[in-house]
């Protein structure tokens, strides 16, 4: 199954359906023409033994009547000849071309043979009364050593098919014969009958193999459009697309888990701009690539992170290979155009996937050692330990997390939105919160990390969307929800986000999705396509935290966004900071003339709302005005 | 059937045209009964094929011809009437006693006849593979 699923749908047709069809349609074939020769022999056979039958009565009726020597009587009468000329012509049936009679003459040693009767209608082929006859092949002569019947299939003469003869005796002396020579309208009529079936065989053959070759172009064409999709383009190693489709067919006690980030690379970034970036990005995986093996998998992760597939169990080997990684970018500073940046990696390694629940908690667990990596100073190497290998954080909070969604202890907080000028209530933004088994509140930032990218966080987002529709459905309200930006690229959240939206327009239009940037956008086409498909079910998107994260001005003129949130960052003391006014300023003024609403986040004193206020933002959020809360504020 | 024919007559001729082979068996008749490497045809009435062939030397005045193929006697000079004569028409043979043979195609088979008191009569001798079409 697993190699089924590697190599698709399309190279499964190609590879076996199709082949099978196509020799299959030519064994048809080969059978038919078998069968069709088949016919033929079993009416040939037929026809020469009906033929013979009757000739043979015919014969013996002869003789019967003319007594011995009838061939010298048929030489001496005409009148003779007439009557059993037009007797014998009643076994001349359509398939018989020519029907004949010849009498034997010994000329010295020469066997000579001249026609007796002709019942040849056709002038140009009906031969005179003691007419000379050319036998094209032996069967005469051997008719009338052997006395006994023969036949000849005729190959060399165009219009006859077979020819019959059989010899009359007169005194245990071969004294005349019967010719029969068979036209080929028995055969054509067979053919012209069974035509029909020929020419589709021929055309389901043609087809098949036309089809073949269809296949095979378009199994290169997919392949190749598939392994590039597979390649990341900067620089050329796998993508997380790849991972995906790994992830089927992996076995994933082979390997041991590594996980490599790029220390500080988002400074590099800022100070030497995103072309440095690039170059670096591509000769840091150079490097790697060069201390991998072939059977280990390379794989971009995300931005500047990496994930590699050790072929190996070998603890040992793994550190030794992680050690030789982090060495070879760390020794030898990276030249990109007139810069030489030096580099260190954070590296944590999970050498027991096999003892995650799935794979994605695998890689949660290398992932969850690289962040022990970067929190202890960065530039080294963590490896999780074999003692807490059944209780990872990771484990821990996968299944913390779907215990809790079993038992309803995933709940949303409702922080609300207000018009700034009115103070009137906009919205309420949803805020997870897991209730452990105490009754205390856990922050999503505890959980939501070790649970991405795993089932449980699938099911987390069904549940609050479906929570959130409960909420719509039954108050007069509008919702805001999170979504990480990287939800918009897992195919099964979007999934699950359109199946909810779709056939309720209703639901959709009160619904906001707040997207929150953590790292740069790669595909910028595919994320426009699907908030596109998010905004075309009527539902609203904001961008969470501008002004603190990857977002700018550009994602503003081009995803679609309806509602820009202003990050808390850029809020706090506003009052005061004279600097902070003028980029909210800026902000808003540039949202509001793209026809974008805006949000101040974290207003928490009067001070700082009434500088919003001044500010014209449109909507405030903070505790100035609502905390969070498990209800609503009021209902209308 | 004409290639068992064209081995009895010249020897082995292989994917020869229907034309070509009457056109063989009509020289290899010619040059028998001539006794000549080449001889002179004369081709009177509908024998089309051997009207423009090129594979044979053509006469246009029947005097000069070694032997002259035809398919009707009307028109032919009284004086050609003894020359060596073979027609394409069993018919036309059986009614001139002056037509030494025929070379036609009956019941989907070629057909030669040379008439034997002719052949006596003009003291031509053939080859004994040719004796079978001698009636």
């Amino acid at each position: 199954m697993a190699l089924l699923s590697k190599i698709g749908r399309p190279a499964l047709i190609l590879l076996f359906f199709l082949p099978i069809m196509t020799f299959t349609s030519i064994y048809l074939y080969h059978k038919y023409t078998q069968t069709t020769e088949t016919i033929h022999n079993i009416t040939y056979e037929k026809l020469l033994e009906t033929k013979t039958t009757l000739l043979i009565n015919f014969i013996q009726n002869m003789q019967t009547e003319l007594g011995e020597k009838s061939s010298a009587k048929l030489s001496e009468s005409e009148e003779l000849r007439l009557q059993w000329e037009k007797r014998l012509s009643v076994l001349a049936t359509p398939e018989v071309k020519y029907l004949y009679m010849l009498k034997y003459q010994k000329d010295a040693d020469i066997i000579k043979l001249r026609y007796l009767l002709d019942t040849t209608i056709d002038e140009d082929n009906r031969a005179y009364y003691n007419q000379k006859f050319d036998p094209e092949s032996d069967i005469w002569k051997n008719a009338y050593m052997s006395k006994t019947k023969q036949v000849q299939q005729q190959q060399e003469l165009d219009t006859l098919w077979t020819t019959l003869v059989i010899p009359i005796l007169d005194d245990e002396k071969v004294i005349a014969a019967i010719g029969v020579d068979f036209s080929n309208s028995a055969r054509t009529h067979i053919d012209n009958v069974i035509l029909p079936l020929k020419t589709l065989y021929v055309y389901i053959i043609v087809f098949m193999i036309i089809m073949l070759i269809a296949a095979y172009i378009q199994f290169l064409l997919y392949y190749r459009t598939r392994k590039r999709s597979f390649v990341d383009t900067l620089t050329k190693i796998y993508n997380r697309q790849y991972l995906s489709e790994l992830l089927l067919t992996i076995n994933i006690h082979e390997y041991q888990i590594v996980m490599i980030d790029i220390d500080h690379f988002k400074k590099i970034n800022d100070l030497f701009g995103h072309d440095i970036g690039d170059i670096v990005l591509t000769a840091v995986c150079g490097r790697i690539s060069s201390i991998t093996r072939s059977h280990d998998i390379f794989i971009r992760y995300g931005g500047e992170e990496f994930l590699l597939f050790l072929h190996s169990k070998d603890i040992n080997q793994a550190n030794e290979i992680a050690e030789r990684i982090s060495q070879s970018v760390k020794n030898r500073p990276i030249s990109a155009l007139t810069h030489v940046i030096d580099l260190t990696l954070s590296i944590g390694i999970n050498p027991y996937p096999e003892y995650a629940k799935n794979i994605n908690e695998a890689i949660k667990i290398a992932d969850e050692q690289l962040f022990l990596a970067k929190s202890n100073g960065r530039d080294c190497i963590k490896v999780f330990n074999d003692k807490d290998k059944n209780q990872s954080h990771t484990t821990k909070y996968i299944n913390d997390v779907r215990v809790a969604l079993e038992d309803s202890r995933i709940r949303c907080m409702l922080q609300p939105i207000f018009e700034t000028q009115t103070k009137k209530l906009k919205k309420y933004e949803m805020l997870v919160r897991l209730i452990d088994v105490d009754g205390k509140i856990v922050p999503p930032c505890d959980f939501l990390p070790a649970i991405t990218h795993t089932k449980v966080y699938n099911e987390m987002t069904k549940y609050i969307l479906e929570s959130a529709k409960d909420i719509l459905v039954n108050h007069k309200v509008e919702l805001s929800v999170n979504l990480a930006l990287q939800d918009l690229f897992n195919k099964d959240i979007l999934e699950i986000i359109l199946k909810i939206l779709a056939d309720n327009e209703d639901f959709a239009k009160k619904l906001t999705f707040e997207i929150l940037e953590t790292e740069e956008i790669e595909d910028f086409t595919a994320l426009k396509k699907h908030i596109d498909a998010i905004k075309q079910t009527g539902a609203k998107i904001a961008l969470d935290d501008f002004g603190s994260g990857y977002a700018n001005f550009s994602y503003l003129l081009h995803l679609g966004i309806d509602l820009l949130k202003i990050d808390g960052s850029l809020i706090r003391d506003i009052d005061e900071n004279i600097n902070a006014q003028s980029i909210v300023q800026t902000i808003n003024t540039f949202a509001q003339k793209i026809g974008i609403e805006t949000v101040a986040e974290q207003v928490e004193t009067k001070e700082e709302f009434n500088t919003v206020l001044e500010l014209n933002i449109d909507y405030v959020q903070g505790y100035y005005l609502g905390k969070p809360s498990f209800e609503l504020l009021e209902e209308e | 059937m004409r290639k068992f024919l064209f081995v009895l007559l010249i020897g082995p001729v292989l994917f020869a045209s229907d034309q070509n082979l009457a056109t063989k068996i009509y020289l290899s008749i010619a040059k028998e009964l001539s006794k000549k490497d080449q001889p002179l045809f004369y081709i009177h009435g509908e024998v089309e094929h051997l009207r423009n062939n090129q594979k044979i030397s053509l006469t246009h005045t029947c005097d000069q011809a070694d032997i002259i193929v035809l398919n009707t006697l009307n028109r032919l000079p009284k004086h050609c009437e003894k020359k060596l004569i073979f027609t394409n028409s069993y018919r036309v043979y059986l009614k001139n006693e002056n037509i030494l043979g025929a070379f036609f195609w009956q019941k989907g088979r070629p057909n030669i006849v040379f008439r034997g008191s002719s052949l006596k009569k003009m003291k031509i001798k053939l080859k004994p593979s040719f004796n079978k079409y001698i009636d």
